[in-house]
């Protein structure tokens, strides 16, 4: 299986090098490689396009001003990459007023699928990962499942989950701990020693 | 804290839901403890992995270009890459505002011409009140009066040295605002130069690439009189449009490229739009393995779309 992918995380490394050394045709590499993706993320979180396109060049921006700062060490350059965009859609979400949340968030503002579209040579393998990454997601309880995607994919703090689940915190804490750990192992099994 | 402690916060952190106390306890202690880092990594692996369940979305061509031009000759900044103590890394601890990355320049040199304003016109006082000691000096010792006039001469002068500035300040403003905006421009054409340089280059590999294949498309029913010459290199990617003949894009619409194998369904190029002249000419990169490629350019919503739903302006197969 190449769904534990080192070689490409360790030529993605390479690239986030190269972009630290201010090589612009190895930025626009990894901005063609991963800014559907993102995108994806920050409309998922922020629920409106010209926002997420907004961030989406904020973080691209701030990629090429810290490139410098990613180490192979601590992580993987998608984790990276993911961890700033998240980080930048939950700051722009958190200025954005409460009532408007709650208005998007009923507005449910899926992309198209028309819109969902990547090159078809990376597209094929990020098909196979998300098919795997569904599959470990499944082996989770139900409640598990729902914490990390609010959490995680949401942008939601957990004391806004509890609120929402009408659940206690200390169990919403317990659910996310408890299932990611999960989802980690489950990734773990399905692609040997490698995460995904 | 023990350690049993913060390996309990630590699937919190990686799926971003640690609150902001607790977070900064971790953070103290992760430096000091290989086993948490190494747990940490994994599980931070693990939530960003959720992100493969979300449907990617392309962004629009503009975007890609306008990120890149925002880029493009300004070098990445050592001062604004310093390292974080965070776990993996906290963009909120290093944030970049880019509105105010891009205009440091201006920012600086504005500060810059304030300083050496503000040192001109210290100069400048301290010249005017030498002379007046030396005034003073000349005509003996200052009479019981002379303090209030003194104090009067002070205050007129103090007056008459801030509107100085003030008008000072104002003409310099402007100056550094018209040579920002020279430099800006410069940098424009700069980067339009290196653009077609680089378009250029691009050409010539693909010509010369031993796996490219060359397609003529013809005019369909829309524009009978449009032509487009095309290379594509199979292994790369790599392709190249010049077409002629085009008729104008409607606004809100672009003209996309389609790489269409056998009867499978068409897969989405990028999209260019016509000058006036009705001539349009575009660099991409198409998927790679495509023995006998069609090719087709269809008009379409402005930013491209995942299957073709426009007009066919131009088809053509490869030789």
């Amino acid at each position: 299986m190449s769904l534990a992918n080192p070689q490409r995380d360790a030529e993605d490394a390479e690239v986030l090098r190269a972009v630290a050394r201010g090589d612009e045709s190895a930025f626009a590499r990894v901005y063609d490689r991963y800014s559907p993706i993102l995108l994806g993320l920050l409309l998922r979180i922020l629920r409106s396009r010209p926002e997420a396109e907004d961030v989406l060049q904020e973080v691209f921006l701030q990629v090429w001003q810290q490139a410098r700062s990613f180490d192979p060490a601590r992580g993987r350059a998608f984790t990276w990459l993911v961890t700033l965009a998240r980080s930048r859609a939950i700051d722009r979400l958190r200025a954005v007023d409460s009532r408007e949340r709650a208005a998007r968030a009923s507005a449910e503002e899926a992309p198209p699928a028309a819109e969902a579209q990547v090159w078809a040579e990376d597209e094929a393998e990020r098909a196979e990962r998300a098919e795997a990454v569904r599959g470990a997601l499944a082996e989770l309880p139900e409640e598990q499942r729902q914490v990390l995607v609010l959490a995680y994919l949401e942008g939601m703090t957990q004391s806004e989950i509890a609120a929402a689940k009408g659940q206690p915190l200390g169990t919403v804490k317990t659910r996310t701990r408890t299932g990611l750990r999960r989802l980690s192992e489950a990734l773990r099994e399905r692609l040997g020693q490698q995460v995904v | 804290m023990r350690h049993e402690d913060y390996k309990e916060l630590l699937a919190l952190e990686a799926a971003g839901a640690l609150e902001e106390g607790e977070r900064g306890a971790l953070l103290e202690h992760l430096p000091s403890c290989e086993e948490c880092r190494a747990e940490l990594r994994e599980l931070s692996d693990a939530a960003a992995a959720l992100v493969y369940t979300v449907e990617p979305v392309r962004p629009p061509a503009e975007l890609r270009a306008n990120v890149l031009a925002r880029v493009r000759g300004v070098g990445p900044s050592e001062a604004r890459t310093a390292d974080t103590s965070s776990a993996f890394v906290d963009p909120s601890e290093v944030a970049v505002d880019p509105s105010e990355a891009h205009a440091g320049s201006r920012l600086g040199e504005s500060r810059n011409g304030g300083a050496r304003r503000t040192s001109t016109s210290t100069s400048d006082a301290r010249g005017l009140l030498s002379g007046f000691s030396l005034w003073q000096i000349l005509t003996g010792r200052p009479s019981l009066g002379f303090g209030a006039a003194f104090a009067s001469i002070v205050v007129v002068l103090l007056g008459v040295t801030s509107l100085l500035l003030w008008s000072q300040n104002r003409t310099l403003s402007a100056e550094v605002a018209r040579l920002y905006d020279r430099l800006r421009e410069t940098q424009g054409e700069l980067s339009e130069q290196r653009e077609q340089l680089a378009s250029a280059r691009d050409v010539n590999e693909l010509l010369s690439a031993p796996g490219a294949r060359f397609a003529e498309l013809s005019g369909k029913k829309p524009a009978p009189q449009a032509h487009a010459m095309l290379a594509y290199d199979r292994a790369t990617g790599r392709a190249v449009i010049m077409a002629t003949g085009l008729p104008p894009c409607p606004a809100g619409h672009s003209y996309q490229l389609w790489l269409i194998a056998g009867d499978k369904n068409p897969m989405p190029g990028g999209t260019f739009k016509s000058d006036a002249s009705g001539r349009a000419g575009m660099s991409d990169r198409l998927p790679v393995g495509v023995g006998q490629p069609t090719f087709a350019v269809t008009l379409e919503r402005e930013g491209g779309v995942s299957a073709p739903e426009g007009e066919v302006f131009m088809a053509g197969s490869a030789s």
